[in-house]
């Protein structure tokens, strides 16, 4: 897991920009380094780079500067069908007028493999996937997960060193999806490719990735795995982007150990985490963020309990709504509005706290974090 | 008995209403074409007109006499459909990858321009330009890479050249729509795949773009094997085709029976190449 696969160094798109507009750069100067093995994810919105990024290491484009390695080759030059990788396309671009067999066996046929041998192994590479029995059938006559299923047979059949997927399930339902998710994950993992999957699903990135890099507007914002990515945003982007969060508006009153006291009004100030090589000094504006699962709620009956590892202050029940598995809550301390998420129990039954009804809301210190804007 | 008729007419509703194109087809189409059929078995008399006996003596001389200008024009025709299609197909390819659509829609009104102006108008004007003192004599001229004007009008070449011209539009109008339902992104899952740009053309940009290039040859070498208009303009007695040897026979004191068996071989062989546009395609559709 420590041999380094693709790396990129420097990496910068630009495409020309349409009637006389400035050049767009898709891809600003991105290092990433992916390793042997890796299942990673580029996750971002649309228009992100993700795409770009996806294809640059393809060799559908060539980088406006800085390099692209694989398996510790300069690929400057190389052209697609000379890398070592093989793409799951987005509408997987299968080959109409050729049968599910002859899609699968195009690339080893390009390569020259006899045909006998190269039956064999497009056989076998259509059992992995869970095919066996459509060989002669034509790509129309095949459902969405089908499809998806051949073209995943397609490049997989190659053997690629690395192999990339661009939005893989996108065009699937959300039943499909959820099992692919797994399937492919399982496939990963039996055949030791090293895979790299471009998505805006952050869900499907937890599920799915070892590591994720979250993109926005050509830049890596920050790559790690899930927990980390989840548990320790850096930026209010990726906070914002992965999964949901309470924003909280101060002022940083002083720091100490890698804590900041943050002041957000009526009085109230709460210590923040602040991240490595965060740049802020006391007095400047800044925002915490607060995942909503992790506060919790109390009457005001109960005897408050705020200690070194604790944070708890006073709030008001703004909103309660019952949501199935969970209850969730608005509630208005100082000038902010938190969501909290109770989740629902036999212990712990929703709709305990009612609007306008005064609390106590808790968490442990480690979960409010500062963010770089 | 009311009640009975009308169930008869719903019964056969279908060829009650296909009776007017019946009958058309009867009297234009069919009619005609039997006439010719057994005129083409007749004799010629001394007016050129058919009258009997019965006989195989002008299909012996199409077939003999004339197999020369037969297989002349199927080499003119044959000539100007690869010459369309070489031209046509990167042309379609080239109108498709513009990327505004005021450009691709202007080279497409472009290709059909020509339409708008009178054939026979346009045909005249390829005398001019291919004259002894045409433009393309004396620009060849001036610039020293000919002595002496070259003689291009009555020869296959003109012929070549007009028929191109002409027919080019319906090469390139079937070409431009496959290639517009041609998915781009199989050009990179190709490459991906490991095919050269070769490979890429070979088994996957021509083998889905080649109903629209049966289409585009079916449309040139149709009327092509059969004009009279362009070589008798610009052919002369080197160009000379199949077209030109029909109106002969009809006009004046020709030989008609002639003239209705050579007909009826060319479209014969307009027939034989409609079967092996048929067969493609179908085979295209599985």
């Amino acid at each position: 897991m420590s041999d380094v696969k693709v790396q990129l160094v420097k990496t910068v798109k630009e495409f020309p920009g349409r009637r006389g507009e400035d050049a767009v750069r898709a891809v600003d100067s991105i290092n990433l380094t992916i390793y042997d093995g890796e299942f990673f994810a580029l996750l971002g919105p649309s228009g992100c780079g993700k795409t770009t990024t996806l294809r640059l290491i393809a060799g559908f484009e060539q980088p406006t500067s800085g390099d692209v390695i694989i398996d510790g080759e300069q690929m400057a030059g190389v052209p697609a069908f000379h890398r070592p990788v093989n793409t799951v396309f987005q509408d997987y671009a299968l080959f109409p007028h050729m049968t599910v067999m002859q899609n699968v066996m195009f690339g080893l046929k390009m390569a020259g493999v006899d045909r006998r041998e190269a039956e064999r192994r497009a056989a076998s590479a259509l059992e992995l996937v869970g095919l066996p029995n459509i060989r002669k059938r034509r790509p129309r006559e095949l459902s969405g997960g089908q499809q998806q299923r051949v073209a995943l047979a397609r490049a997989l059949v190659k053997k690629p060193s690395v192999l990339l997927l661009d939005e893989p399930l996108g065009a699937l339902d959300l039943k499909l999806r959820r099992r692919m998710q797994i399937e492919l994950k399982a496939m990963q993992a039996e055949l030791g490719i090293t895979f790299i999957f471009v998505t805006h699903d952050q869900e499907e990135a937890m599920t799915m990735a070892n590591r994720i890099a979250v993109m926005d507007q050509g830049h890596i914002l920050q790559i790690g795995r899930p927990d980390e990515i989840y548990e320790t945003p850096r930026t209010r982007f990726v906070a914002d982007f992965i999964g949901e969060t309470n924003f909280l508006q101060g002022r940083l009153l002083h720091t100490e150990d890698r804590v900041g006291v943050v002041d957000i009004g009526d009085d109230v100030s709460i210590p923040a985490i602040m991240p490595e090589r965060h740049a802020a000094r006391a007095g400047d504006d800044v925002t915490v963020a607060i995942r909503p699962e992790r506060i919790a709620i109390q009457g005001m009956d109960v005897p408050a309990s705020a200690d070194d590892s604790r944070v708890m202050v006073r709030g008001r029940v703004t909103e309660a709504y019952y949501i199935g598995t969970d209850t969730r809550y608005v509630v208005r301390v100082a000038s902010a509005s938190l969501t909290v998420r109770v989740q629902n129990t036999d212990y712990q039954r929703g709709m305990g706290f009612k609007p306008q009804q005064a609390v106590y809301v808790l968490w442990e210190k480690h979960n409010a974090r500062l963010l770089v804007d | 008995m009311v009640a009975g008729l009308k169930r008869a007419l719903r019964k056969h509703n279908a060829f009650i209403l296909s009776l007017p194109a019946l009958f058309w087809l009867l009297v234009f189409f069919i009619t005609p074409l039997l006439l010719v059929l057994v005129l083409s078995f007749m004799s010629r008399d001394i007016t050129g007109r058919g009258t009997l006996p019965f006989t195989f003596e002008q299909y012996e001389r199409v077939f003999t006499t004339f197999r020369p200008v037969f297989v002349s024009s199927i080499n003119i025709a044959l000539i100007s459909t690869v010459v369309c299609l070489l031209i046509g197909y990167p042309l379609a390819f080239y109108i498709k990858t513009r990327r505004s659509d005021a450009v691709r829609n202007l080279a497409l009104f472009l290709v059909i321009l020509p339409f708008w102006t009178n054939f026979l108008v346009r045909t005249y004007a390829w005398r001019v330009i291919l004259g002894q003192s045409g433009p393309v004599n004396t620009t060849l001229l001036s610039l020293g890479l000919v002595d002496e004007p070259v003689i291009f009008l009555n020869t296959q070449f003109a012929v070549i050249v007009g028929m191109v011209y002409t027919f080019l539009p319906f090469m390139v109008l079937p070409i431009y729509a496959s290639v517009e339902r041609f998915d781009f992104r199989q050009v990179e899952a190709a490459r991906d795949l490991g095919a050269n740009d070769w490979h890429t053309f070979w088994r996957v940009v021509l083998p889905q773009t080649m109903p629209g290039v049966v289409a585009g040859c079916i449309l040139v070498f149709i009327p092509a094997i059969g004009a009279f208009i362009t070589p008798d303009l610009l052919g002369g007695r080197d160009g000379f085709m199949i077209g030109n040897l029909i109106t002969r026979q009809y006009k004046g004191t020709g030989n008609v029976p002639l003239g209705a068996a050579a007909s009826m071989v060319l479209m014969g062989a307009v027939m034989l190449s409609l079967l092996v546009y048929i067969r493609f395609t179908a085979r295209q559709e599985r």
